[in-house]
Order: structure tokens, then C-alpha cells, then sequence
């Protein structure tokens, strides 16, 4: 004869709406730390970002983000008339070229000397010097003199103008020409003045991509 | 079929997944800034705020003697005024016109050279300009020929960086010459010229005069 049960049948609690189980509490803190997390870091970086900006014009390193494209950095001026970049050329074939006569003429002046400037990391100076009777532009690379430009005393003017293409740092187009410096001179006692934005003589230094020549069929 | 997980722990456990991916990239985005700012500090130094209302100042090495660099943090509103020992004071910040000044950083340089036979060259950039000049005899020329490593220098922030109250005398540079030195320029020069000599030949100051008698020379040390 079995004994009549007395257990009361389990009665199992009522859950609330809200109520959630460990697992998903585990799963809400991690959720939570996550984009916590995330909020955080995202403000940390904004700090960083203005930092850097300060940094960047204070320093000007050179920076390479993409090794495709050219950078370049314009280093503080230690001197009148001493211009410093750092230039990275991806790989490739470009020229360095020199003008002194025409500028500023869309787009380019006539060349008046040029030279191969390999791929790769260089620091690139240009100086402007009177010498007795002479003026003389000089273009360096990599602590050697590479191009010097000569005119009489009197081209360089009694002022001078220049348009800094590049203020600080950045990356461009490998394909496109880059403009390190466009200078102008202008004479105050030139018989034949000329208006801004004329052509003048002064000093246009650019690097420039040279296409690859295809091989004859 | 019962499922495993209920829809609400896939939906949280999916969002952490996905905030997970996003500290990963925002940190490595970080740590590419961060390598950023150290390859930048190596050149400019690094100059910790500790206080926005104060002048921060420190040295930079230009590994060249009688070339000198700094970098200066100004506080919002306060225009870099030279102090001319011998003339009246010239404004060197960009004048603000009435306009509310920013906070900002600035790198001031002073660089001298020997000319080919006349008095020195001086070069000094300020916060938006620069130009360049004789400076000096052509005596103090000849004596510092060759010799600009003898000068005796008091650069402001060079051993540390420095912070300076912004109704305080900003004194960044003084340049002396030594005794062996001042004795052999002495022989060059005339009476007059030794009357009227300053021991300190050259300074860069800027702000108001001191209000009272400098103790150390040196700004408050930054810690």
C-alpha cells in the first residue's frame, strides 16, 4: 500500500518582467563595459588628436601613412632665406626641377635645370645667397649641393614674395607634382612694374613624377 | 526545438562582441597616435600644462653654439612683448586687435653667425615673423670668431622646462662674454665704447621689468 503523498506540488516562482537571469546579467556588464569602453577611449583619442596637432606644428616630422603617396614635412626656418623639407617619393622616377624666370604661370614655369631625385626619404635645401656681384640659388639634397642657379645681383629685386606650398606636413598624389617652394621677386624701381600675380622672375623649385619610358616593340 | 540562448543574451552578448571590436580598433588607433606623439616629442620636448594662466617654457637643443630654441606655451590673452633694454618695448605677438587671444604653443628662435669680415648676423624668428640683422661690433665680431662656444649663456628652460607667472619678467636669454674674452675686447674698443659696455651683450627678454631683484634667474621648475 503506498503511503498518500503530502508533498505539495513545487510551485515555481513567478517571474518578474524585468527579472533576468545570471547569465544574461553577465552579459549585460560585459555589453556595458564594452561600449563603455569604447566612449572612453574615443575621448582619449580626441585629447590625443589636438595634442598631435599642436605636435605636428611644432616638430614638423615627416609622417608616411600610406608609403603610395609622396610626404612631406617643411622644417622650421633656422635662417632668412634657408628653406628644409623632409620629402618621402614612393617608388618611382621624378625629377627635381628649378625655375627662375615666369613665375608664378599656371602651371609650371620653364624649366631652367632639373635632375633625378631617387625614391625614398631625403632632406631637401634650398638657400638663397648674394655673393659680391652674384646671386645664386642653391639646391641640396642629402647634404649635397646638387643644382645652383646664378644671376646678376639685381634679379633678386629689393622684395621678395613667397607662397609656401607646404605649411607643415602631408601626403599627396605620387602622380601629381609637388611644389616645394614658389618665390617671386619684384623691384620697386623696375621701369616696367608688374601687377601681382604677373609672372616675375624669382626662384620655383618643384618635384615632379617622370613617366617610365615603354619599351620599343 | 528550445533554444540555448534566450534572444535577450544574444542581443547582449552580441552588443559586447561588437564593443569589443570597437576598444580593440579605438586602441590600436590610440597607440598609433601615441607613437605619434613620442617620435614629435623627441625633436620638440615634451612641456607638461600643469597650469593653463602660466608661461611655460623650455629649451631646445639645436646642437649649435650661439643658436638658440624654445618652445613656449602662452596663456590665452597674453601677447609676447619684447623688452628692449636700450629702446622702448616692440610687440612681437600678433596683435590681437581687441580680439580674444588663444591659448597657443610657439617655437622662438635666436641664431647668430659669423659675416665674411663685418659685424655678426643675427636671425631671430618670432611667434608670426622673423628677420634678420647685424648685431654688435665689428670687434665683438673678430673676439667671438671662432669662439662662440665661450660665450657664457643663461637660457630660461634649458635644464627643465620652467613655468613663469604672466606678470613676471619672461627673461629667455642673456649672452656674456667670458673674462679672458671681455679683457681681449676691451683692447679693441675706445673709451666711449667701455663706458657705455654692458657685460651682458646680448639678451631676449619680454614682459614687464622684474619687481623685484631676480633671486635665481630661473623660472618655477615644473614638476
Amino acid at each position: 500500500m503506498s503511503e498518500p503523498s503530502n508533498a505539495s506540488p513545487v510551485v515555481r516562482p513567478v517571474k518578474s518582467r524585468w527579472q533576468i537571469g545570471l547569465r544574461s546579467l553577465f552579459f549585460l556588464i560585459l555589453a556595458v563595459s564594452a561600449w563603455l569602453g569604447v566612449i572612453r577611449n574615443r575621448a582619449q583619442t580626441r585629447e590625443l588628436e589636438l595634442r598631435l596637432d599642436n605636435l605636428r606644428s611644432l616638430s614638423r616630422e615627416l609622417e608616411v601613412d600610406d608609403p603610395s603617396q609622396i610626404a612631406v614635412a617643411k622644417k622650421h626656418d633656422e635662417w632668412m632665406s634657408e628653406d628644409r623639407w623632409d620629402v618621402y617619393l614612393p617608388p618611382g622616377t621624378y625629377r627635381l626641377c628649378v625655375a627662375t624666370e615666369l613665375i608664378p604661370t599656371a602651371p609650371f614655369p620653364p624649366v631652367r635645370k632639373s635632375l633625378p631625385i631617387a625614391s625614398g626619404q631625403h632632406r631637401i635645401a634650398v638657400d638663397q645667397r648674394i655673393e659680391k656681384e652674384t646671386w645664386k640659388g642653391v639646391v641640396s639634397w642629402d647634404g649635397s649641393k646638387r643644382l645652383t642657379v646664378e644671376e646678376p645681383k639685381e634679379f633678386s629685386g629689393d622684395s621678395s614674395s613667397t607662397s609656401d606650398e607646404i605649411t607643415i606636413s602631408e601626403q599627396r598624389s605620387a602622380s601629381e607634382s609637388l611644389v616645394l617652394s614658389r618665390i617671386t621677386f619684384s623691384n620697386s624701381s623696375s621701369k616696367t612694374p608688374v601687377g601681382p600675380g604677373a609672372p616675375s622672375n624669382g626662384l620655383m623649385i618643384w618635384i615632379e613624377p617622370v613617366p617610365e619610358k615603354k619599351p620599343a616593340r | 526545438m528550445k533554444l540555448k540562448y534566450k534572444p535577450l543574451d544574444v542581443i547582449l552578448l552580441l552588443t559586447a562582441l561588437v564593443g569589443g571590436v570597437f576598444v580593440w580598433r579605438t586602441g590600436k588607433e590610440q597607440a598609433r597616435i601615441r607613437a605619434k606623439i613620442e617620435q614629435m616629442t623627441r625633436t620638440t620636448g615634451d612641456l607638461v600644462i600643469t597650469d593653463p594662466d602660466r608661461i611655460h617654457v623650455l629649451a631646445l637643443d639645436t646642437g649649435e653654439p650661439l643658436h638658440f630654441a624654445w618652445r613656449i606655451y602662452l596663456p590665452a590673452d597674453y601677447e609676447l612683448i619684447r623688452r628692449e633694454t636700450s629702446s622702448s618695448s616692440v610687440t612681437v605677438s600678433p596683435t590681437s586687435g581687441g580680439d580674444p587671444i588663444p591659448a597657443r604653443e610657439v617655437i622662438l628662435r635666436v641664431h647668430f653667425r659669423e659675416s665674411a669680415d663685418g659685424p655678426l648676423n643675427l636671425y631671430e624668428r618670432h611667434e608670426d615673423g622673423s628677420h634678420r640683422e647685424y648685431f654688435g661690433s665689428v670687434s665683438l665680431a673678430k673676439v667671438l670668431h671662432g669662439r662662440f662656444d665661450k660665450v657664457i649663456v643663461e637660457q630660461l628652460g634649458a635644464r627643465k622646462a620652467v613655468s613663469v607667472d604672466m606678470d613676471e619678467p619672461l627673461d629667455l636669454l642673456s649672452l656674456k662674454l667670458p673674462a679672458d674674452l671681455e679683457a681681449e675686447y676691451f683692447k679693441q674698443i675706445s673709451a666711449v665704447e667701455r663706458a657705455e659696455y654692458n657685460p651682458q651683450f646680448f639678451q631676449y627678454c619680454f614682459g614687464p621689468e622684474a619687481k623685484k631683484p631676480p633671486t635665481s634667474g630661473e623660472g618655477e621648475p615644473i614638476r
